[in-house]
């Protein structure tokens, strides 16, 4: 392929400045949004067994909702029924509303042997919540409108990943060929960080592009939206539900079983995990009914939604993919699938897993090679930005791992204490992440990058140590199916040891004449 | 980077009124949106391919005044 050789020097400087940008706060998200592909693994993980795992009879589901309604009338505005094995048939929050609430009680209903209906609340765990929230902002705190800050940061970071993705794609082509298998070991270790990071970033490449892309649409939907409004003139863009004349009553509610098969034989394939009701004795009641399959796309990370109503059960055209003339809808669908890597299943779930970690090595080699690229020889001369981007490079990412790892590592010993968990789980990852950031400052890249990482193992290898200890005396049962957590846990610390290792290594005995020697010139 | 922007959103307002299915169809407008992101972006990472930032100003000018011109007479005259 040839490209003028201008043409391409551009396109090379836009990659360098999009990346550098960019590359820090992309890396967080990419680890964490990893993570919480298995959010729910991670909240059974870290909630105690409830005594509520025999699960009420189908039939009793109206007979226990009909009771909550009458002894806790605020569930009438928002409540949950759940089939699912292991939930309770009822619940509801104590404090209903979008927004996350992290003291909040959760409250299950079920019935009890002699068809009494028995109630109890528990803190809900946020882990798997907290680290999408980490995944969504990067970490900054604080609000804009009704949108955290650190969400729009990340949708701008996410227009300049596409910039370097299809940047870095362009100034590679001329070279790719004979470049792209080559993964150049024994050449200087710049060679092999640039062979590294052009292999993960063109075999990846789509989904990259594709994450980038869905991105900027979930942060700036509502702008996008806004600038159709002129083109759609006086054509209504969304059509609302018309409101019925009079309230209904939530006595009159159909039976459960009657919604639960007509959303069935609406959404072929798919079974109901939940319906949530909003506004029951209103003109605008509405059931939001969660539907799942292992084999079809979904539109959330798990479910995918029917709207209905709950006492027509006419179900609404939003977002509805299961109707004859529904192409739109499922176009959309796949958009979200795309992002949540919910196609598939959990095979879906594990290819993205990968390609989300392998992402955050694409950004962190990136910023290496940049340092490396800068980097004189004569480290005395050295330029104010390589100093302070190799502390970041080496503090940002380790500083967050580690906070998340601290979380995990103490979930178990704080849902067993009095503790405002979820409160907790804030201090925890700030004082973590802030305190690696302080000792990279304090004693350089060098030795941060080695003894974070002995910090990071420490945390690892905490967390099944603690399970198997809570779990041999008896006062965490941890289920089989959980332990992939914690051996997957002991894996990652097995690899940081030995990343410690090497670094500690190279800066004692590595080339002098390198970023990452400690030995004076 | 605004010319681009507007150009995204003049090729998506001929597929949303004269594409498939009109402007009338449930949920299209979700597709419609989630469109002009991705047309926004491939012309905005491409414009670094003309010689000079006048060019390039100069020719997405242009391909904006052809498309919002197609738009405004289809819409007269339809």
């Amino acid at each position: 392929v040839k490209i003028r050789s201008d043409v391409l020097r551009t396109y090379q400087v836009l990659h360098s400045w999009t990346g550098i940008v960019s590359g820090l706060l992309l890396f967080i998200g990419f680890f964490a949004g990893a993570l919480i592909l298995f959010q729910d693994s991670i909240t059974d993980w870290a909630t105690p067994k409830l005594e509520y795992q025999s699960q009420t009879q189908s039939q009793a589901h109206d007979f226990l909702l009909q009771q909550v309604f009458s002894q806790y009338p605020e569930t009438l505005k928002a409540v949950t029924v759940n089939f699912e094995q292991g939930k309770a048939p009822v619940t509801w929050n104590s404090k209903p509303s979008r927004e996350l609430h992290l003291v909040s009680q959760q409250q299950h209903a079920m019935l009890a042997k002699n068809q009494q209906l028995h109630v109890f609340s528990s803190q809900p765990n946020l882990l798997a919540t907290l680290i999408d929230q980490l995944h969504r902002t990067g970490g900054l705190i604080g609000e804009l409108e009704h949108e955290h800050w650190g969400a729009y940061v990340l949708g701008i970071a996410s227009i300049l990943y596409f910039l370097a993705l299809v940047s870095g794609l362009i100034f590679l082509l001329p070279t790719l060929v004979k470049s792209l298998f080559a993964l150049r070991t024994h050449k200087t270790s710049a060679r092999f960080w640039l062979d590294t990071h052009n292999l993960f970033g063109i075999t990846s490449f789509p989904f990259h592009l594709v994450i980038a892309l869905t991105v900027v649409v979930f942060v700036f939907h509502d702008f996008f939206y806004a600038g159709l409004n002129p083109i759609y003139g006086d054509k209504p863009m969304f059509s609302r539900p018309a409101k019925s004349a009079t309230a209904f009553d939530a006595r009159e509610l159909p039976s459960l079983e009657l919604l639960k098969q007509k959303a069935e034989t609406q959404a072929r394939g798919f079974t109901v995990s939940h319906i949530s009701f909003t506004n029951l004795n209103s003109q605008a009641p509405m059931a939001m009914v969660g539907i799942t399959s292992n084999t079809d796309v979904v539109r959330g990370p798990y479910y995918d939604y029917l709207y209905m109503h709950p006492y027509s059960l006419q179900s609404f055209d939003f977002g509805n993919a299961h109707t004859e003339n529904g192409i739109w809808a499922k176009i959309v669908k796949v958009f979200f699938a795309v992002h949540f890597g919910s196609f598939g299943g959990d095979s879906g779930r594990w290819l993205y897993f990968f390609l989300g970690l392998g992402g955050a090595v694409l950004f962190y080699t990136g910023n290496l090679l940049w340092l490396e690229k800068k980097f004189d020889k004569n480290k005395s001369h050295q330029s104010k930005s390589v100093k302070i981007l190799a502390k970041l490079t080496v503090a940002v990412p380790l500083g967050s791992m580690l906070g998340v790892a601290v979380c995990f590592a103490l979930t178990k010993v704080l849902m067993l204490s009095e503790v405002a968990i979820n409160l907790a789980y804030l201090w925890l990852y700030y004082f973590s992440f802030t305190l690696a950031l302080l000792y990279s400052f304090r004693v350089g890249h060098v030795r941060a990058a080695s003894n974070l990482c002995y910090c990071l193992v420490v945390s690892l290898l905490a967390i099944p140590a603690i399970s198997l200890l809570l779990h041999l005396t008896g006062q965490w049962q941890t289920l089989l199916n959980h332990w992939g957590i914690d051996i997957a846990a002991a894996l990652l610390a097995l690899m940081f040891w030995k990343m410690a290792r090497k670094t500690q290594y190279r800066s004692q005995y590595g080339e002098v004449e390198s970023l990452w020697s400690t030995v004076k010139t | 980077m605004f010319p681009a922007l507007t150009l995204s959103y003049g090729l998506v307002a001929l597929f949303a009124w004269y594409g498939p299915g009109g402007i009338d169809a449930v949920n299209k407008v979700q597709v419609n949106m989630w469109m002009i992101s991705p047309i926004w972006l491939t012309i905005f990472s491409l414009v670094y391919m003309f010689p000079t930032g006048r060019k390039a100003w100069c020719w997405l000018l242009l391909a904006n005044v052809l498309v919002f011109g197609l738009f405004v007479l289809l819409r007269r005259l339809l």
